[in-house]
C-alpha cells in the first residue's frame, strides 16, 4: 500500500516547508527517498538537520537504510562536524507489556561481513536498551534502563571523542533521561558504516515517528567573509585544486626584506572552543593583502619553512586528512608536487607526493616530534627532495631526507606555491598546522623596494627602503627608476641617499620623478654586500592601497641597471614595493551578546555564576588593513571603574565567519552589582574600534543537595522531578522566599538500584538579593507530588554562598504535609497507571508515584503503609502554620481536590465520604478473583 | 539485514541487608481428583526465628493451564486481614486462565502483617484440576513479562525483603465415581496410601500403554 507521501523540500537557504498528507500509512515497503523526498540539503551556520515525518509504525517489521540519504562518509555523512549525531524521534502511548521493540536505531558496517560496529537504540515493553558489538572482536554490551512513560522520545546516537566513541542519550518530552557511557574501548578506528533505521511493531501498537536527524555540518558554504588576520582563512576542502592559494613574495632571510615570518605567516585562528572551526595555516597572504608578482622559478633552487603540528588529527583515509604545502607551475603545466603531513598511529608522516597525485617516499616519524624545519631542494631538471630537520622533541637537530621525486617541474618555468588542509572527515579543523619560516633561496642580482610599515593611517608618513641582494659579481653602481602605484593616496615628501656603498650619489636630490642613481668612489672598489641603497618617504593622504614600481626603462628608455667593473650594463631582478594600506576607519564592531544558555543579556540582563559566553561580530571594512590581533573582551564589574575599569581581559577566539567568541566564569568571588562588558579590536593601521554594553551580575547561590529517601534509581536514570524549596530564618521579620525548582535525581555512587544511598540531585537556588549574609539560616524543601517537607539548615560559606541538605519522605500526595486517607485515596485513583517518572514545575496532582519508576504500583502503597498519619516539618520563618491533622476519613469533596478523581466510585454508601474500607471495598469490586 | 540489538534486560536484583521473607506453597505435593479443586497455600515465612513484618507484596504465580484453571483464591482462614488483596487490574490480569497472574496484598496502613518462622498463611489459591498427570507445577517466579514478584518491608517503605520463592507440585488422578453415595460426597478426599499405590500404578501402566502404541 502506498498512499501520496511526505514531500519535504528545501527553501533556499533555511527554511524547510513540509507539506503533509493527512494519511499515515505503515513502514512497510516504504522508499525513504520517497518519505523524506529530496536528500537534505545543508544548512548553512547549522550542525543539526531535522526532517520532519508523519510516519505510523501499526506493528510491521521495517528497516531501511538511509545511505545514501545520510552517506556513509564525506559530506552529508553524520560524521561531519565534532560531536555529530543522528537521532530518531517517536510517540508512543507508554508501557506496552508484551509489545517487542518500537524502535531500532543503529549504524554498522553491514555489508561488510566480519567487520564494522553497530550501535543500536531499542526497546521491548518498558525496558530501553542501547547496545553495542565490535563485529572484529565479537565483543558486546549493553545498558539497559526503563522507560515507561507515554510520551515523545528521541533518541540520539552521539559520536563523540573525534569520532571513535560514542553515547547515547534518551530524551523523553525534550529532557534527557539517559545518558550512557562512552563505548570508547572497542573501536581502534573509525570506521565508515550505514546508517539504519528500523523497528520490530506488534499488533495494535501504534508508534508516531516523527522526525529523524543527523548532526551535519556544510563543509564548505559558509558566505560571510572573514575577518582579514594579516593572512587568509581557508575553509579546508577536499580537493587540494580547491584551495586557495598566493604567490609568496618571500626570499632568504638574509636578504629579503620581508624578513623570515613577515607576510609569509598567517596568524593563528586557533581556539580552545569546541566545535569551532580552525583557521587553515598558509603561507599566503589574503585577497586584500596578497603579495603579487612573484612567481619564480624553482629549479636549481632551495625552498624551506617551518612546521609546527598540534590539534587533534584524524586518522581517516589516506589523501583525506592531511596538510600539504604545494608548489606548482604557473602559468599552468605539467609539473607539481607537495610535501604532506598526516598523523598514523599518533607519530607523524612526513611524505612527497609527485605531481600524478601519489606518494612517492614518506617517512613516519616515531621520536615524538612536532615540529619540522623542511628544506626543498630541486634540481634543474627539476627533480625533488627534501631534508627534513627535528625541531623539538629528544632527536632535535636530526634529520632524515626524502625523495628525490621526479616532479615534472618544468626548468625555466615560474612557479608557486599554496598550502592548506585537505580533509573531508569528521575532524575538520581540529588538527593545527603553524607554517612560518616560509623561504626561497634568492635569485641574482635582486633590486627590491620595501616598507617595513604597510600600514598606516591618512596623514601618516611611508618609509620605503631601496636595496640590492645577492649579487653575482661585484658593482660599482645602480640607478633605479621608480614610479607611485597611486598618486592619490600616497604623495612623495623626501628621500635621501644612504653613506654607504655608494657615496656618489649622481641624480641628486632625488625628486618626485623618483630617479635614483649612484655609484662608488671612481676608484672605489667593487660592492659584492647586500645594502640599502636609498630611503624614500611618502605622506599618506586617502584610504586605498598604494605602492612603490620599479620600473624597467625610464621615460627615456634608460634601464634601471646595475653596473660592473667594465662599466657594463648588469640587468637586475625587480622586486617592487609591498603593498602599503592607508586606513582611517576603526574596525567596526555589532552585535554584542552575552548568554548564559539563554537570551542576551545586554542590556539589562543579570547574569549568573557559572560560565558566560559573549561574542561579537567584527568586521574592517573592504578598504581596511585588518585587524591586527584577534579583539580584547574587557569586562568590568561592581564598582564599575575600580581596577582601572578591566577587572577581566580576555582574547577573543575566531568563531564562525566574522564572529569572535570567549568565554567570562563567573565565580564565587565575582562582585554583585552593575557591570560592563566592552570589546576592543584595532587594525593592523593602529585604527580602535569598540563596543560596549551593561548587564547585571548577581552571583548569589545556594546549593541544596536533596535525597528522596528510600528510593532509587537504576544506573544512568535520572528522574527530574519540581521541588519547592523555601529559605527562611529561624526568627526576625524576613519572608520566607520560596523558589520552584526542577531537581534531576539520578544514583549518587554509580551502583544502582540495591545500594545503600537514596537517589539524590542538587537544586541550585541563584539570584537571591546579594549581601543577605546569614540573614537566611534555614532551609525546607518539598516536591509538591510526592513527599513530606523536610527541613535543615542553611549553612552560610560567605561571598553570598549557601548550601544545605535536605531528604524527603514520600507519601504526600495532595501537598497537605501529612500522610493520610487522602493519599491513600490519590494512590487508588491512580493504582495500575503509567505516570511517568518525570514531573514539571506547577504541574497539578495526582501523581502518587513515590518510588520514582514512572509507574503507581505496590511499592508507592508502602510509602502510605509504612509511614501513615506521618507529619512533615513546617516551613522555616518568623511564623508557623498550625500542624496539619491527618484524617481516616474525608469528605467526596476533600478527595476530588486531593486528586483522588476516582472519589465519588469510592463512596459506595452514599454518604458523602469516604474511608478505607470504602476503597478496599470499590477495589475489591474492580479485582479479579 | 542483520540488525542486532542486544537487550540486556535482565532486572536487577535487590540486596537488602534486611532478613527476609520467603514465600511457600503449602502442600508442596497434593493429588487431587478430575475437576475438582486443589487449594495451595501461600504463606509468608521469616527466615529466622523472629517475625518479620511486611507491608506489601506483589506475587507473579505462573501455572501449565493444561492441567489447572482458572485460578482464583479465597483468604478465608487467613492470619491477617489485609487492607486490600487479590488479582488487581494489569495486563498480567487480563485473564486468569492463561497460565500466569500476580496477587497483590497491601497491609493496613500503619498496621504491617508479621511474617512468622512457621509461616503466616497470606491466602489461599484455587484450580480446577483439568487433566489427568502425574504432576504439574505451580510456581511463584521472581518476574514474568515485566512483572515481579516482591515483598516489602513493614515499617520502612519500598524496601523489598523478597527471599525465596516456592512452588507446589500436582497430580491429577482419574474420577471414579464411589458407589453408593450421591456424586460429590466425600470427592475430594486425599486417597489413602494403598489406594494410591494402585492409582499411581494404574496411571503409569496406562501412560506407558500409550507410548507403546504411539498414540
Amino acid at each position: 500500500m502506498k498512499e501520496v507521501r511526505t514531500v519535504v523540500t528545501w527553501a533556499a537557504g533555511f527554511a524547510l516547508c513540509v507539506c503533509a498528507s493527512a494519511a499515515v500509512t505503515p513502514w512497510q515497503g516504504v522508499d525513504w527517498q520517497n518519505v523524506l523526498g529530496t536528500p537534505p540539503s545543508y544548512v548553512n551556520g547549522s550542525n543539526h538537520l531535522v526532517v520532519p515525518i508523519n510516519e505510523t509504525n501499526l506493528g510491521i517489521a521495517w528497516s531501511e537504510k538511509l545511505t545514501p540519504l545520510f552517506p556513509a562518509s564525506g559530506a552529508g555523512s553524520f560524521r561531519s562536524g565534532s560531536t555529530p549525531f543522528f537521532e530518531a524521534q517517536f510517540a508512543d502511548g507508554g508501557f506496552f507489556p508484551g509489545v517487542a521493540s518500537p524502535l531500532i536505531l543503529s549504524e554498522h558496517s553491514s555489508p561488510i561481513p566480519g567487520d564494522g560496529f553497530s550501535i543500536s537504540c531499542g526497546a521491548s515493553g518498558p525496558f530501553y536498551a542501547i547496545a553495542w558489538q565490535n563485529y572484529k572482536t565479537g565483543q558486546q554490551g549493553s545498558f539497559p534502563f526503563t522507560l515507561r512513560a507515554p510520551g515523545v522520545k528521541t533518541v540520539r546516537i552521539v559520536r563523540v571523542d573525534l569520532g571513535i566513541a560514542y553515547r547515547i542519550d534518551v530524551f523523553f518530552n525534550g529532557v534527557k533521561v539517559f545518558t550512557s557511557l562512552q563505548v570508547t574501548d572497542q573501536i581502534t578506528d573509525p570506521y565508515l558504516g550505514d546508517v539504519y533505521l528500523a523497528g520490530i511493531g506488534a499488533a495494535g501498537q501504534e508508534v508516531v515517528y516523527t522526525a529523524f536527524g543527523a548532526g551535519l555540518v556544510d563543509p564548505g558554504t559558509d558566505l560571510t567573509t572573514p575577518v582579514d588576520l594579516s593572512g587568509g582563512y581557508l575553509e579546508p576542502s577536499s580537493d587540494l585544486s580547491a584551495l586557495e592559494f598566493g604567490f609568496t613574495s618571500a626570499s632568504t632571510a638574509e636578504w629579503s626584506p620581508l624578513g623570515a615570518t613577515d607576510q609569509v605567516l598567517e596568524k593563528s585562528l586557533a581556539t580552545t572552543l569546541a566545535d569551532t572551526l580552525e583557521g587553515t595555516y598558509t603561507p599566503f597572504s589574503d585577497a586584500l593583502k596578497k603579495p603579487v608578482g612573484f612567481a619564480e622559478p624553482v629549479s636549481g633552487r632551495t625552498f624551506a619553512f617551518n612546521a609546527s603540528l598540534s590539534g587533534s588529527w584524524s586518522e581517516g583515509v589516506e589523501g583525506q586528512s592531511e596538510f600539504s604545502v604545494h608548489v606548482f607551475e604557473t602559468p599552468s603545466g605539467p609539473g607539481n608536487a607537495s610535501v604532506r603531513f598526516a598523523q598514523i598511529g599518533g607519530d607523524f608522516e612526513i611524505a612527497l607526493w609527485d605531481s600524478s597525485s601519489t606518494k612517492q617516499d614518506s617517512f613516519i616519524d616515531t621520536t615524538s616530534t612536532s615540529a619540522y624545519r623542511i628544506e626543498g631542494h630541486v634540481t634543474p631538471s627539476g627533480d625533488l627532495s627534501l631534508t627534513v630537520t627535528r625541531a623539538n622533541g629528544p632527536m632535535i637537530g636530526s634529520s632524515f631526507t626524502l625523495g628525490p621525486i621526479v616532479s615534472g617541474l618544468t626548468p625555466g618555468n615560474s612557479h608557486g606555491f599554496r598550502a592548506g588542509f585537505e580533509t573531508s572527515t569528521a575532524l575538520r579543523g581540529r588538527a593545527v598546522v603553524h607554517i612560518d619560516g616560509f623561504v626561497i633561496n634568492a635569485p641574482a642580482n635582486a633590486l627590491y623596494v620595501f616598507t617595513d610599515n604597510p600600514y598606516v593611517q591618512p596623514a601618516d608618513t611611508i618609509t620605503y627602503r631601496l636595496g640590492m641582494a645577492n649579487l653575482a659579481q661585484p658593482v660599482y653602481g645602480s640607478q633605479a627608476f621608480l614610479s607611485n602605484s597611486a598618486p592619490g593616496v600616497q604623495s612623495f615628501a623626501g628621500a635621501g641617499y644612504t653613506a654607504l656603498p655608494f657615496s656618489t650619489w649622481i641624480i641628486n636630490p632625488i625628486t618626485a620623478t623618483l630617479a635614483i642613481a649612484s655609484g662608488t668612489d671612481f676608484f672605489g672598489p667593487g660592492v659584492t654586500d647586500d645594502a640599502n641603497l636609498a630611503g624614500l618617504q611618502f605622506a599618506a593622504a586617502n584610504e586605498g592601497a598604494a605602492r612603490l614600481l620599479i620600473e624597467a626603462v625610464n621615460g627615456q628608455g634608460i634601464p634601471t641597471r646595475f653596473t660592473d667593473v667594465l662599466g657594463q650594463e648588469v640587468t637586475p631582478k625587480r622586486f617592487s614595493s609591498n603593498v602599503v594600506i592607508v586606513d582611517g576607519t576603526p574596525p567596526q564592531l555589532t552585535s554584542l551578546s552575552a548568554t548564559q544558555g539563554g537570551p542576551n543579556l545586554i542590556p539589562g540582563g543579570t547574569a549568573i555564576q557559572g560560565v558566560m559566553d559573549v561574542s561579537v561580530v567584527v568586521a574592517d571594512p573592504a578598504t581596511g588593513s585588518g585587524l591586527a590581533a584577534y579583539p580584547v573582551l574587557i569586562v568590568d564589574f561592581a564598582p564599575i571603574g575600580s581596577n582601572g575599569g578591566e577587572d577581566v581581559q580576555i582574547t577573543m577566539h575566531a568563531g564562525d565567519g566574522n564572529e569572535f567568541r570567549a568565554q567570562v566564569a563567573l565565580g564565587t568571588t565575582t562582585p554583585c552589582g552593575p557591570a560592563e562588558i566592552r570589546v576592543e579590536a584595532a587594525d593592523d593601521s593602529g585604527n580602535l574600534g569598540l563596543t560596549s554594553g551593561a548587564l547585571l551580575v548577581n552571583t548569589a547561590q545556594v546549593a541544596i543537595e536533596v535525597s528522596l529517601s528510600h528510593v532509587q534509581l537504576p544506573t544512568g536514570v535520572v528522574v527530574t522531578r519540581w521541588v519547592q524549596i523555601t529559605l527562611g530564618s529561624t526568627g526576625g521579620s524576613n519572608p520566607p522566599i520560596v523558589v520552584d525548582a526542577l531537581v534531576a535525581f539520578s544514583d549518587p555512587d554509580g551502583t544502582g538500584v540495591g545500594n545503600t544511598l537514596p537517589a539524590s540531585g542538587v537544586a541550585i537556588i541563584t539570584q537571591l538579593p546579594c549581601g543577605v549574609g546569614t540573614a537566611i539560616d534555614a532551609v525546607s524543601a518539598k516536591d509538591p507530588l510526592h513527599t513530606l517537607r523536610s527541613a535543615g539548615a542553611l549553612t552560610y560559606l560567605g561571598n553570598n554562598q549557601y548550601m544545605g541538605s535536605v531528604a524527603l519522605a514520600g507519601g504526600d500526595a495532595n501537598n497537605d504535609n501529612v500522610i493520610d486517607v487522602l493519599d491513600f485515596g490519590v494512590f487508588a485513583s491512580q493504582y495500575g497507571m503509567n505516570v511517568g517518572a518525570n514531573t514539571a514545575i506547577s504541574q497539578p496532582p495526582p501523581h502518587a508515584d513515590f518510588s520514582a519508576n514512572g509507574l503507581v504500583d505496590t511499592a508507592d502503597y508502602t510509602f502510605i503503609s509504612t509511614q501513615f498519619l506521618m507529619v512533615g516539618d513546617p516551613p522555616p520563618g518568623n511564623w508557623l502554620l498550625a500542624p496539619p491533622t491527618p484524617k481516616k476519613r474525608a469528605s467526596v469533596k476533600e478527595m476530588l481536590v486531593a486528586g483522588a478523581f476516582r472519589a465519588a466510585e469510592f463512596d459506595l454508601n452514599g454518604d458523602g465520604w469516604v474511608d478505607y474500607w470504602e476503597i478496599e471495598m470499590w477495589l475489591t469490586k474492580r479485582r479479579l478473583s | 539485514m542483520t540488525m542486532r540489538l542486544i537487550l540486556g534486560l535482565g532486572l536487577l536484583a535487590p540486596i537488602s541487608a534486611l532478613a527476609l521473607i520467603d514465600l511457600e506453597f503449602r502442600s508442596h505435593y497434593q493429588q487431587v481428583k478430575l475437576g475438582k479443586t486443589v487449594s495451595i497455600g501461600l504463606y509468608a515465612v521469616s527466615d529466622n526465628a523472629n517475625n518479620q513484618l511486611l507491608s506489601a507484596m506483589d506475587v507473579v504465580v505462573r501455572w501449565d493451564p493444561t492441567y489447572l484453571n482458572p485460578i482464583s483464591f479465597t483468604n478465608a482462614g487467613n492470619g491477617y486481614a489485609w487492607q486490600s488483596s487479590g488479582f488487581f487490574p494489569g495486563s498480567i490480569n487480563n485473564s486468569l486462565s492463561d497460565g500466569d497472574a500476580m496477587w497483590t496484598a497491601w497491609a493496613r496502613p500503619g498496621d504491617p502483617a508479621a511474617a512468622t518462622p512457621a509461616g503466616l498463611l497470606v491466602t489461599t489459591f484455587r484450580f480446577t484440576a483439568l487433566a489427568i498427570t502425574l504432576g504439574t507445577m505451580v510456581e511463584i517466579v521472581p518476574s514474568f513479562n515485566g512483572f515481579t514478584t516482591v515483598v516489602f518491608d513493614g515499617t520502612t517503605p519500598n524496601t523489598p525483603v523478597t527471599g525465596q520463592l516456592g512452588s507446589a507440585k500436582v497430580m491429577i488422578t482419574p474420577y471414579v465415581p464411589p458407589p453408593g453415595p450421591p456424586i460429590g460426597a466425600g470427592s475430594e478426599a486425599v486417597p489413602e496410601p494403598g489406594t494410591l499405590v494402585i492409582l499411581t500404578g494404574g496411571i503409569a501402566w496406562f501412560l506407558a500403554r500409550r507410548r507403546n502404541r504411539g498414540v
